[in-house]
C-alpha cells in the first residue's frame, strides 16, 4: 500500500482542495490482488487505489472514453514476421500506466480511506486514476504524444501500431493499454528507445516476449508458438467438472440449435463467463472458432441446452 | 513471405433467420494468422450469393492485411490467392456480364472484380474436400474435423 501511495505522490495525482459548490465527488477504495506467473505461481501482491468511476455521469464528469487496443491479428502477424526475419521481440510494461495520463475534466474524489487528512478537504484529481471512466483514454493520449515526439508514427491500418524508420532499419511497437511489444531489425534502436521511454515513464522491462495478455509465447530458433494453456486450465476449473471425460470434437455432428431449445437458465452468469472466456480463447484456438460462434448467438437468452453445448467445448479443449 | 486465404460460406444454415455463415482463414507463409466465423448480415437467396458475400468479406481483410504487412516492411510481388470451392462464384468474379440474379450483389461483385483486375488477388479453385475454411462454417464428423485441424498446422500437443 505504501508503494502505491508513493507512486501516487510521485506523479502528483491530486491536490487537496475545498469542494467548490455544485460539483460532485467520486468515491474510491483500495483493491487487493494476487498476480500470478504463466505457471500459476505467485508473482506479486498488488494494491491499487481505484476511483468509483461507475458513479460518474456522461457529459458532466467525462466525455469521450473510447480507446484503441491492439488487434490480435496484428500481434499474430507481427510475431510471424519477426520469426521469419529472426528479429527479437521484447516486452515492456508501463508501471502505474494510468497515472501518467493527464485529466482534461475537473474530477473531485473523496480522500482514500486510511489516510490522515483535514476535514472538509477533497482530492482534485490531476491524473487519470484507475477506475475513472476517462482514465484509459487519457493514458493513451499521453503515450501517443510521447511516442510521436520520439519519431514514431501510428499506422493508418491499426492505430496502436507505431513505426519508426531509422538508418539501420525499422522499429515496430504495438501497444495494449500498458503492455507493449517491440521488435526491430535495428538492435541499437531498441536500446535507445527503451532508454527514452524509461526517462519519461516508470517502465518495467520484461525481457523477451514470454507471457502477454494471458498468452504464452514459446520459441525455438525456427518458430514461435503461442498458447493459452493456463487460461484453459482456469476456465475448466471454473466449470467445476466432477469427471475428466474428454471428447474428440467440440460439437455434436448432428447438432442444430435454436433459441427455443431447453429451459431458460435461472442464472445465466456461468454461461456468460464461459462464452466470454471461450471468445478470448479463440486467439490461439482457431479449431473452436465455429462452435464459439454458435454458442455466442445464445448469450442473450441462454438455456440448459446451450449451457451443455458450451460445457462440451470445454471437454474438447 | 506470401499470404494465402481460404474462404467458404454455408448457405442458410442459421435455422431461425436463414442467414448464411462466412468462414475464412488466412496464412502468412505456413502460419495461420487470421480466421473468422461470422454470420452474414443479410439473407442470401442462393449458395452462390452466400459464397460471393464471403468472397468480398475475405477480399477486404486481405487488402487490410497487405497494407499492414507493408507497414512491417513486407513487400508483395504476387497477388494473394483466395481459394474457393464454388465454380460459379469464380465465374461471376471473372465475367463482367451481370445476370438477373446477380444484380442485388452488384456492389460486392465490383469490389472483388476490381482487386482481381489489379492483381491484388487471384481466385484459384480448390475441391471441397481440401477447403480448409469449411472448418469455420459448419459442424463436422470426427475424421473430417481432425483432418481440417491438422491442415491449420496448429500444434495441439503444445496446448495441453
Amino acid at each position: 500500500m505504501n508503494e502505491e501511495l508513493s507512486a501516487l505522490n510521485k506523479t502528483e495525482t491530486w491536490d487537496m482542495v475545498h469542494l467548490p459548490p455544485g460539483k460532485s465527488v467520486v468515491g474510491c477504495r483500495w483493491v487487493y490482488k494476487i498476480k500470478t506467473n504463466s505457471d500459476g505461481s505467485i508473482k506479486q501482491y498488488k494494491v491499487r487505489l481505484v476511483a468509483k468511476g461507475y458513479s460518474q455521469q456522461y457529459g458532466i464528469d467525462y466525455e469521450e472514453t473510447f480507446v484503441h487496443v491492439a488487434k490480435m491479428t496484428t500481434i499474430r502477424t507481427l510475431i510471424v514476421v519477426a520469426s521469419i526475419r529472426q528479429w527479437h521481440i521484447s516486452q515492456l510494461n508501463v508501471k502505474n500506466a494510468f497515472l501518467n495520463g493527464d485529466l482534461q475534466e475537473e474530477v473531485y474524489m473523496t480522500p482514500p480511506p486510511g489516510i490522515s487528512r483535514d476535514s472538509g478537504y477533497v482530492c482534485k484529481l490531476k491524473k487519470a486514476l484507475y477506475g475513472l471512466k476517462q482514465a484509459p483514454r487519457a493514458c493513451f493520449e499521453k503515450f501517443s504524444i510521447v511516442i510521436s515526439s520520439l519519431g514514431f508514427v501510428s499506422s493508418s491500418h491499426d492505430s496502436v501500431f507505431f513505426i519508426k524508420c531509422t538508418d539501420a532499419g525499422r522499429i515496430i511497437l504495438s501497444l495494449y493499454v500498458d503492455d507493449m511489444i517491440i521488435t526491430s531489425d535495428d538492435i541499437d534502436g531498441i536500446s535507445v528507445l527503451k532508454k527514452e521511454l524509461a526517462r519519461r515513464f516508470e517502465m518495467k522491462n520484461l525481457g523477451y516476449l514470454r507471457y502477454f495478455l494471458g498468452i504464452e509465447v514459446a520459441y525455438s530458433p525456427k518458430r514461435y508458438l503461442i498458447s493459452q494453456s493456463k487460461y484453459v486450465a482456469d476456465i475448466i476449473e471454473r466449470a467445476r467438472f466432477t469427471d475428466n471425460k474428454t471428447v474428440d470434437t467440440p460439437i455434436d455432428v448432428n447438432a442444430r440449435y435454436s433459441f427455443f431449445d431447453g429451459l431458460p437458465l435461472i442464472d445465466p452468469t456461468l454461461y456468460h463467463t464461459i462464452v466470454g472466456s471461450l471468445i478470448y480463447l479463440t486467439i490461439t484456438h482457431p479449431n473452436i472458432a465455429y462452435v464459439v460462434y454458435v454458442v455466442s448467438q445464445f448469450v442473450a437468452f441462454p438455456t440448459t441446452v446451450h449451457l451443455a453445448v458450451a460445457l462440451r467445448i470445454l471437454r474438447y479443449l | 513471405m506470401e499470404l494465402c486465404a481460404y474462404f467458404d460460406a454455408d448457405h442458410g444454415s442459421d435455422s431461425t433467420y436463414r442467414k448464411s455463415v462466412t468462414g475464412f482463414c488466412i496464412f502468412l507463409g505456413d502460419s495461420l494468422i487470421f480466421w473468422k466465423s461470422k454470420k452474414q448480415s443479410i439473407v442470401s437467396q442462393s449458395s452462390t450469393e452466400a459464397e460471393y458475400r464471403a468472397m468480398t468479406f475475405t477480399t477486404k481483410k486481405i487488402i487490410w492485411l497487405r497494407w499492414l504487412l507493408v507497414d512491417m516492411r513486407v513487400s508483395f510481388f504476387h497477388p494473394t490467392p483466395m481459394y474457393c470451392d464454388s465454380q460459379s462464384s469464380i465465374q461471376i468474379a471473372h465475367n463482367s456480364v451481370f445476370h438477373e440474379r446477380t444484380k442485388h450483389i452488384e456492389i460486392d461483385c465490383h469490389l472483388t472484380r476490381h482487386h482481381l483486375n489489379h492483381d491484388t488477388i487471384t481466385l484459384p479453385f480448390v475441391p471441397f474436400s481440401l477447403q480448409i475454411a469449411d472448418l469455420f462454417t459448419k459442424v463436422h464428423s470426427v475424421s473430417r474435423f481432425c483432418f481440417l485441424v491438422v491442415k491449420l498446422s496448429m500444434l495441439i500437443a503444445a496446448a495441453s
